[in-house]
């Protein structure tokens, strides 16, 4: 039998449990740095854009935001995909972890959109490519939440795991022809959408969104893992909880 | 005598190495070794949720087993506690849909010359959902009478909902089945009225 | 490969005449198309200009949604009366026996509504209907497709029809896309028909494995 690679250690709540709670601090500390220093200097400092005003500042937040809300879900397929490969706790634990934030930052990435279109539309929401394909995003956030916990026997979380992944896994494969074909249909019928290009960018700029990027995806990682701790802690106590069955020839 | 001597000389027809299986966090057997040889009946008894319809499907190749191996050496027939009866189709139409969905497809003929000795065949073109729960259990159970029959057989509680009549008849198949050298693995409440020596597999605690 | 061949046949048979016996299963679907079409008009407005150019997508929209009923109930029963383990054990490769239940669920639920919707579309002023009915001949059977992986995964959930709409309806947007595009007819529609197929075709090779992979997972 060969032995298994040394990063497998982190698969066991022994290792994994004091590893990120190790993690934990720094990245809360990030976390607030980031946050902080990317909207200071975004909100307050850097310079007014020439074609959006004072209303484009939103995009500190909406382009960190919606890209979380991708890459969660990106990561919650991974993992799916590991969980049904190898069957480890962790991988379910992690792919679970990641949902309610990657479904609060989708809901951010709507709230955001619509606050950036509101001046440059007239009004709060537009049916273009990019937030209907967020809006569509979000649903399979909460129809993922909503299988699962739906499917979640008490102490069993086998079935919800299960389901969850291959949904995951499913919605995932989906995404590509998804945005396609919205932005297809978005062609087909001549719809106002948001432009990003225009203005060069300043310095300023630049440093305030890498900053808030930064800030937020160590929140992001921060909760995620807080979240993932919790459930895993959760899994080992109930196992704990029964007995040895025996069985006998006789 | 010498059959019996003679069959366990035969290689097995049904092999379970060390295992064990749980439902969700919970335990529900371990360490389960068995084989099982041409020619023997096994009883896989124990307490209701001790996991003996579980050990069946893992048998089956329903489930996995989360430890140990399972090999199944010849074709099998499975007769589960829910044997796939649709309401909507009549007593014959269902015997052969079952045959043929276990592998071995039945003629008409065939069919209801196996329906008599289950007391079925007059009631041959009455859907199912006109008999009693008796009855449609002897609907699933008439495929053991079928010509061409696996020679191994899984049979999830097989005197279930049945008179003594008809259950003394299951054990003369069942008799039958061993010395034309097939198996049977069985779950059940209560001992079958069976002539041939039958072995027994406890589950749960003891 | 008789018996292959036998136990499929009996799958197909066992399918069609559990369906067909229970007339609720097919005329439901029917029965919603019509009625839901008929609201449009009393929730809109009965002027004929509008109800022509927003018939293509309502009837879709229809049609969608009728593909969404009978699917608690395509693989619930055979979990709990054992079918699923029969043929689960058939000497049937699992991705056909669930392309072969797809089919004929397909057959007797949504080949009557490709009939009977272009009729539909002739009720609201839609002279040619002939692109409608060619894009749901293409679209529905992608639906039930998709229709029956989300039906595998929810089968062991504790909820219904709406939980399983939750899943289907992001999933089945590009079908939503380009059946529209095809219903309206003129420039865009021969596009949308070919991007139809070409993701029927997809799922057609897809789904039936993965239908059957979360089916295995089920019953473990």
């Amino acid at each position: 039998m060969t032995t298994p690679h040394p990063l497998w250690r982190y698969a066991s709540p022994a290792h994994f449990l004091p590893l990120t709670g190790r993690l934990q601090p720094a990245l809360w500390l990030l976390a607030a740095l980031g946050i902080a220093g990317g909207l200071t200097l975004g909100l307050f400092i850097a310079p007014t854009d020439a074609q959006q005003g004072e209303a484009y500042r939103i995009l500190y937040l909406h382009v960190p935001v919606a890209w979380i809300a991708m890459v969660c879900y990106g990561a919650m397929a991974f993992w799916a995909l590991w969980g049904l490969a190898w069957k480890t706790r962790l991988a379910f634990v992690l792919m679970r972890a990641l949902a309610p934030t990657g479904a609060l930052f989708a809901v951010l990435t709507l709230l955001t959109g619509s606050l950036w279109g509101r001046p440059t539309w007239g009004t709060w929401w537009v049916w273009d490519a990019r937030l209907t394909s967020a809006l569509l995003l979000a649903l399979l956030y909460v129809g993922f939440i909503a299988l699962t916990s739906a499917v979640d026997a008490p102490d069993d979380p086998r079935r919800g795991d299960q389901a969850g992944a291959l949904l995951a896994l499913v919605g995932a494969l989906n995404l590509p022809v998804l945005y396609f074909s919205v932005s297809w249909w978005n062609t087909l019928h001549q719809g106002a959408s948001i432009s990003t290009r225009g203005s060069a960018i300043a310095p300023e700029m630049l440093a305030a969104l890498l900053l808030s990027t930064l800030g937020f995806w160590a929140y992001a990682g921060a909760v995620v893992l807080a979240r993932a701790r919790r459930l895993l802690q959760a899994r080992v106590e109930s196992e704990a909880r029964w007995p040895r069955a025996i069985g006998s020839l006789a | 005598m010498s059959l019996a001597l003679a069959s366990l000389s035969a290689p097995p027809v049904l092999i379970l190495q060390r295992v064990g299986q749980s439902r969700g966090a919970r335990p529900l057997f371990e360490e389960v070794d068995l084989a099982l040889h041409p020619g023997q009946l096994l009883w896989v008894q124990g307490a209701n949720g001790s996991g003996k319809t579980s050990l069946l499907r893992l048998i089956c190749g329903l489930s996995a087993p989360r430890v140990g191996r399972v090999h199944v050496e010849r074709e099998l027939l499975y007769i589960g506690h829910r044997p796939g009866l649709k309401d909507v189709l009549s007593v014959i139409e269902q015997l052969r849909s079952s045959a043929a969905l276990a592998g071995r497809p039945c003629t008409e003929g065939q069919a209801l010359a196996a329906l008599a000795p289950v007391g079925l065949d007059d009631a041959a073109g009455l859907r199912l959902a006109q008999l009693s729960e008796g009855q449609r259990r002897r609907v699933a159970l008439a495929q053991l009478w079928l010509p061409r029959v696996a020679p191994l057989w899984v049979l999830d509680e097989p005197l279930a909902a049945l008179d003594a009549a008809m259950a003394d008849r299951i054990a003369q198949r069942l008799d039958r089945h061993a010395d034309e050298g097939g198996s049977v693995v069985f779950t059940s409440h209560q001992p079958l009225p069976m002539k041939r020596p039958v072995r027994s597999l406890h589950l749960g605690r003891p | 490969m008789g018996a292959t061949l036998q136990a499929a046949a009996a799958l197909a048979r066992r399918e069609w005449s559990s369906t067909l016996r229970q007339p609720a299963e097919w005329l439901t679907p029917l029965g919603f198309v019509v009625g839901v079409a008929a609201m449009f008009p009393i929730g809109l407005g009965p002027e004929p200009a509008r109800l022509r150019e927003l018939a293509p997508g309502l009837l879709w929209i229809a049609a969608l949604l009728a593909s969404l009923l009978a699917l608690p109930r395509l693989f619930a029963p055979d979990l709990a009366d054992g079918s699923l383990e029969q043929w689960w054990l058939a000497p049937l490769p699992r991705p056909l026996a669930v392309a072969l239940k797809l089919a004929v669920h397909w057959a007797l639920g949504s080949l009557p509504l490709v009939l009977v919707t272009p009729l539909l579309a002739l009720g609201f002023g839609i002279e040619n209907p002939t692109p409608l009915a060619l894009s749901l001949l293409l679209g529905t059977p992608a639906l039930a497709l998709l229709g029956g992986l989300g039906a595998a995964l929810v089968l062991h959930a504790r909820a219904g029809a709406g939980l399983l709409a939750l899943l289907l309806l992001p999933l089945e947007v590009p079908v939503l896309v380009f059946g529209t595009a095809a219903a309206q007819g003129g420039a865009n529609a021969q596009t949308a028909l070919l991007l139809l197929g070409a993701w029927l075709a997809v799922l057609l090779a897809l789904a039936p494995w993965a239908t059957s992979a979360a089916l295995s997972l089920m019953l473990d």
